[in-house]
């Protein structure tokens, strides 16, 4: 006897059940509420979006498979499924980001699909898991970066579906009484195959799966599932590397290595190091999970709600815990490797993992007769669960976009005056250049700022010292020079240390979310 | 169960706090030995209490300082008999600290008790191992100022009240316990604002306790325990208001202070959220916790958990902390860093019924549950603890050397400029080394009510060199290394910069002390 209500008293039927399912629609509703907010709002493409999206324009399906404009890298199925759209829908803000929430919405029912399957235990006819599920569900639905990447033009919200569909295949084959082999792994291998083209990430959830198999099978020696198992593995392998072989290419023909540490290197593993178990790095990244991309505030509450779950599921069944923890460890090697950032979106497709074993780690408490560790275990998920719906609903009642741009660019166009030039800076530039079709300014009425690639230590700053030396250049042929400034953490210009030279004379500033505007003068004109 | 074995586990948890208890007191006795120099506040607090005879101490003193006045009195008492170094400065905090120690496994042990009367040393262990090794708790022991007080005094009251609370309302032990805990009250308020407050919730649970056995005589003796708690409280205040109102510091304070003053109840999300995130800050700091948040929920669910076993050392507890939340809406004493010191042994005792809770259910999953609690919550801290053991745990601020340096190189007729930051630690330690206080000239503190008030301190110290000048060959100025809204000086000998010509620059301490001499062009 523990401590623990048994399954059978869940109570499964009448009231509660109706409770249940009332709440677990309720949660759906609320995410696809949330997605659809942010979605249906259409702020204009940011700078990475419009990188993207500029590639996928320009370039044929055929282009797409060789290196991109801008640094630009992304799986190759994604990127045709873009391209799929865009000759059907066209080039709008909302055609663009059509897959991101189409996968944002499905991945809802299939992460309460998920998280149902992973708690029922070993049998199907087991009583569903409510607690678990709601708690899952409810930090789901709320997941401020789920929400975030639904609506925005990346694979990372793919990445999340992704998970939940491998997961779900691998516990209908692990239970499966299916005689033949075939029909238990074929579904999963071709779907394994497949999705290695849509999601980077895949390979690691696929190797968790895949890993946990070939052990099992072999342990309870069932040699013909062992082969099968061993058989997907080397299929969904080739698959991988096929892309990654492509991958690698591009990135060597334009010389990214450097680049992709100075932007990435903050999620590669330090090895080697001055101590080689670097622990700092490991706490604080295991902590950082939580907040990027998790979205809650108390990540070290977060933590130890995940390893609560995780020694809760452990306990159950190590199985589905190898699974679930293996893509972990398989996402840590790449990151030592330095192939695969273990840091921020990078780590999306992590997340139903984290919510489903954090909600095993509040279920624990609430499924106790303590009284005490009920109130724990409530006490415990209402912290984890309402900064992230206070802010939700604070972004649900004011959507932001990151790049306000329009009603800038409209004020440039009201006060335009003959001789006037407007300055895009890098983080604006290729989103000016995309929406310049509905803007009308002429090749000579703008200029834009150079790609000074991430060679420069500190980019931002080199950038702002850029614009101060070219700002008085322009100045000398224009009366007036607007500038379109994206927030990225720099100032507008900077002066090196220990210079000094006139720049210019700010007139006007004019500041929306993520962009500021700002009229300069020759500082003669000024007085 | 064999009888070893069984003796062994009966002494497993006294054994342990004791060692743990020796532990703490060495953790504080090193810090004690390193014997760093005076920072600003304690040098400020120090001055007073060497000018100052018993009497003087109670009227308003220099450099906006207060403190109760029993510590004072304690401190003063201590420099009359061993001196006026650091170590006898310090004697007081670190002996309340080094009490504080034992008091806080008295009040562990009191609190865990059950039902049956039987202490649960597993909640004694591991809140006595967080602290004795909690690090301001360590720090404020070595710390010329009254919070190492504030803490043992809690521990002491909050371990009686729990022991009254464990004998029926009507009985004589009740009323008896109720004397000892009013006079130590009566007495406490003078050596500690703070324990206003443990009183209160005392006071108020007491109260509940005694009006809910209807006994009318528990009811008179615990009222008649109030009201000496207030008008004694009331005496020292009254001082107190005196004093501040006698400096006009009350917008000082309220500047100042104002991070710890919250809006209660809040009127807006924007103070709801200060408020949260101000609570939150105390398990930081003092708290110690690298992970406020969880220190939160374990707080939380702790103080659920003993409500749910003894609801009255739950309100125990919890009440100090409210009633300084309470007190912080009035603006009349900060929930901020070391003023909220004296809540920490209540904290530690409530977060530790969290895992507690865990650890005594008999799922495994839940067991080790309450073991990842617990390393999650202390292990950092605890580590943290011990690090300091080796090493001071000191600002870098230390003027002894640069006084040997100007006591060996002082010629007649030199002076000293001490800009603001280095007045207290300074006017300390330039008359122990026998200089006398027409030597040094130190800048007058412009109240917070000056806006800028770096800004108005330069243009203050350039106004007031060209004078220094015409009646000094040489000029003494001590800088903090690295501080901001300097003039412009230069690191060069020789060169001329805002102030004159710099003839020595002479790092030590974490400070630099410039010599300069007037420039040529100086008052052009």
């Amino acid at each position: 006897m523990t401590g623990t209500a048994s399954a059978e008293r869940t109570p499964e039927h009448g009231v509660a059940r109706v409770l249940g399912w009332s709440a677990l629609i309720g949660f759906i509703a609320l995410g696809v509420a949330l997605r659809l907010r942010r979605y249906l709002d259409f702020p204009p493409f940011r700078l990475d979006e419009a990188l993207l999206v500029e590639n996928v324009i320009r370039r044929d399906f055929l282009e797409l498979l060789q290196p991109m404009d801008w640094h630009q890298n992304s799986p190759f199925a994604f990127l045709y499924a873009l391209k799929l759209v865009y000759l059907a829908l066209g080039s709008g803000e909302w055609q663009f980001r059509l897959i991101p929430l189409v996968s944002g919405l499905i991945a809802l029912p299939l992460f309460a699909w998920f998280v149902a399957a992973m708690g029922r235990g070993r049998s199907a006819r087991h009583a569903m898991p409510w607690a678990v599920l709601l708690s899952g569900m409810a930090l789901f639905a709320g997941g401020k970066w789920l929400v975030y990447w639904s609506s925005e033009v990346r694979h990372y919200s793919t990445d999340v579906v992704i998970t939940c569909v491998l997961y779900l295949m691998a516990l209908h084959a692990l239970r499966s009484d299916e005689r033949s082999a075939m029909r238990r792994f074929l579904p999963l291998l071709l779907v394994g195959l497949m999705v290695t083209w849509f999601s980077l990430s895949a390979i690691f959830i696929l190797g968790g799966i895949g890993a946990t198999f070939l052990f099992v099978f072999a342990y309870r020696k069932e040699w013909r599932s062992a082969a099968w198992a061993g058989g997907a593995c080397a299929v969904w392998l080739a698959s991988f590397f096929a892309q990654l072989a492509i991958h690698n290419h591009n990135l060597a023909a334009r010389d990214l290595s450097h680049d992709i540490e100075a932007t990435l290197g903050i999620g590669f593993l330090p090895i080697p190091s001055e101590s080689f178990l670097n622990f700092k790095w490991f706490r604080e990244t295991f902590e950082l999970m939580f907040w990027k991309p998790g979205g809650l505030t108390y990540r070290g509450l977060a933590g130890f709600a995940f390893l609560a779950g995780c020694v809760a599921i452990a306990a159950r069944d190590r199985v589905r815990a190898s699974m679930l923890l293996l893509p972990f460890a398989f996402g840590l090697v790449a990151a030592a490797l330095h192939r695969y950032p273990f840091w921020e979106r990078y780590l999306l497709y992590l997340v139903p993992i984290l919510f489903y074993c954090m909600a095993e780690g509040v279920a624990l408490l609430l499924r106790q007769r303590d009284r005490r560790l009920v109130a724990a275990g409530s006490v415990l998920l209402a912290l984890l669960l309402a900064q992230p719906y206070f802010r939700a609903a604070q972004e649900f009642a004011r959507p932001y976009g990151e790049n306000e741009m329009h009603e800038l660019v409209a004020h440039v166009q009201a006060n335009w005056q003959e001789g006037d030039l407007l300055y895009l800076d890098w983080f604006e530039n290729i989103p000016f250049v995309h929406y310049n079709g509905r803007y009308g300014f002429s090749p000579e009425e703008y200029e834009l700022e150079e790609h000074f690639c991430e060679q420069y230590a500190d980019n931002e700053a080199f950038r702002a010292v850029y614009r101060a030396r070219r700002l008085p250049e322009l100045l000398a042929e224009h009366p007036r020079v607007w500038v379109l400034h994206g927030h990225d953490g720099a100032p507008v210009y900077a002066l090196p240390p220990g210079e000094d030279w006139p720049v210019g004379e700010e007139v006007e500033a004019h500041f929306a979310s993520g962009v500021s505007l700002h009229l300069f003068v020759p500082e003669d004109a000024a007085e | 169960m064999s009888e070893p074995t069984e003796k062994r586990r009966v002494w497993a948890g006294p054994g342990l706090t004791v060692g743990l208890i020796v532990l703490g007191m060495a953790l504080r006795l090193a810090q004690y030995l390193h014997n760093r120099a005076l920072w600003l506040d304690e040098a400020a607090l120090a001055v007073n209490i060497v000018q100052r005879g018993f009497r003087e101490l109670l009227e308003p003193m220099i450099y906006h300082q207060n403190s109760p006045y029993a510590f004072l009195f304690s401190v003063e008492l201590t420099t009359r008999l061993l001196g006026t170094g650091e170590h006898a400065l310090r004697l007081m905090p670190l002996l309340w600290a080094l009490a504080s120690v034992p008091l806080f496994a008295w009040m562990m042990a009191e609190i865990s008790r059950g039902e049956d009367g039987a202490i649960r040393w597993n909640r004694v262990v591991i809140g006595t191992a967080f602290f004795v090794t909690a690090k301001h708790l360590i720090f404020y022991a070595n710390e010329l100022r009254h919070y190492s007080t504030d803490v043992a005094l809690c521990c002491l009251l909050v371990a009686m009240t729990a022991r009254l609370l464990r004998h029926a309302p009507d009985t004589l032990a009740f009323r008896r316990l109720l004397i000892v805990l009013g006079v130590t009250g009566v007495v406490s308020v003078w050596f500690s604002l703070a324990m206003f407050f443990v009183l209160a919730g005392a006071g108020s649970v007491v109260l509940v306790c005694a009006l809910r056995s209807r006994s009318r005589s528990a009811i008179a003796w615990t009222a008649a325990a109030g009201v000496l708690w207030l008008a004694s409280f009331g005496a020292h205040n009254h001082i107190h208001a005196r004093n501040i109102e006698a400096r006009n510091l009350r917008a000082d304070i309220e500047h100042n202070l104002a991070k710890g003053f919250f809006e209660v109840p809040p009127r807006s999300g924007a103070e709801a959220r200060r408020l949260r995130d101000g609570v939150e800050q105390v398990f930081s700091y003092p708290g110690g916790f690298t992970r406020p948040g969880l220190a939160f929920f374990a707080c939380a669910a702790g103080a659920v958990a003993l409500a749910r076993r003894r609801p009255a050392l739950a309100f125990l507890l919890a009440l100090p902390g409210i009633y300084a939340i309470f007190a912080s809406g009035m603006s009349a004493y900060p929930f901020w860093g070391r003023y909220v010191l004296f809540a920490m042994p209540a904290m530690a005792a409530l977060i530790v019924e969290a895992p507690a809770a865990l650890l005594e259910n008999r799922e495994r999953a839940v067991r080790t549950m309450g073991v990842m609690l617990c390393v999650f919550l202390f292990l950092q801290p605890f580590a943290h603890g011990l690090r300091i053991f080796a090493r001071s745990y000191d600002f870098g601020d230390d003027p002894r050397p640069l006084v040997a340096h100007l006591k060996t190189h002082w010629r007649e007729g030199d002076a000293i400029y001490l800009p603001f930051h280095q007045v207290p630690p300074f006017h300390y330690y330039l008359p122990r080394a026998g200089f006398r206080e027409e030597q040094f000239e130190r800048e007058p503190i412009f109240t917070e009510e000056v806006e800028n008030n770096e800004a108005y301190r330069r243009a203050y110290m350039m106004e007031r060199m060209p004078e220094l000048f015409a009646e000094h060959e040489r000029i003494w100025i001590v800088f903090r290394d690295g501080a901001g809204h300097l003039p412009r000086l230069t690191e060069t000998v020789g060169e001329v910069d805002d102030i004159g010509q710099l003839m020595e620059a002479v790092p030590g301490g974490g400070m630099t002390l410039y010599r300069y001499e007037a420039a040529e062009n100086q008052g052009l």
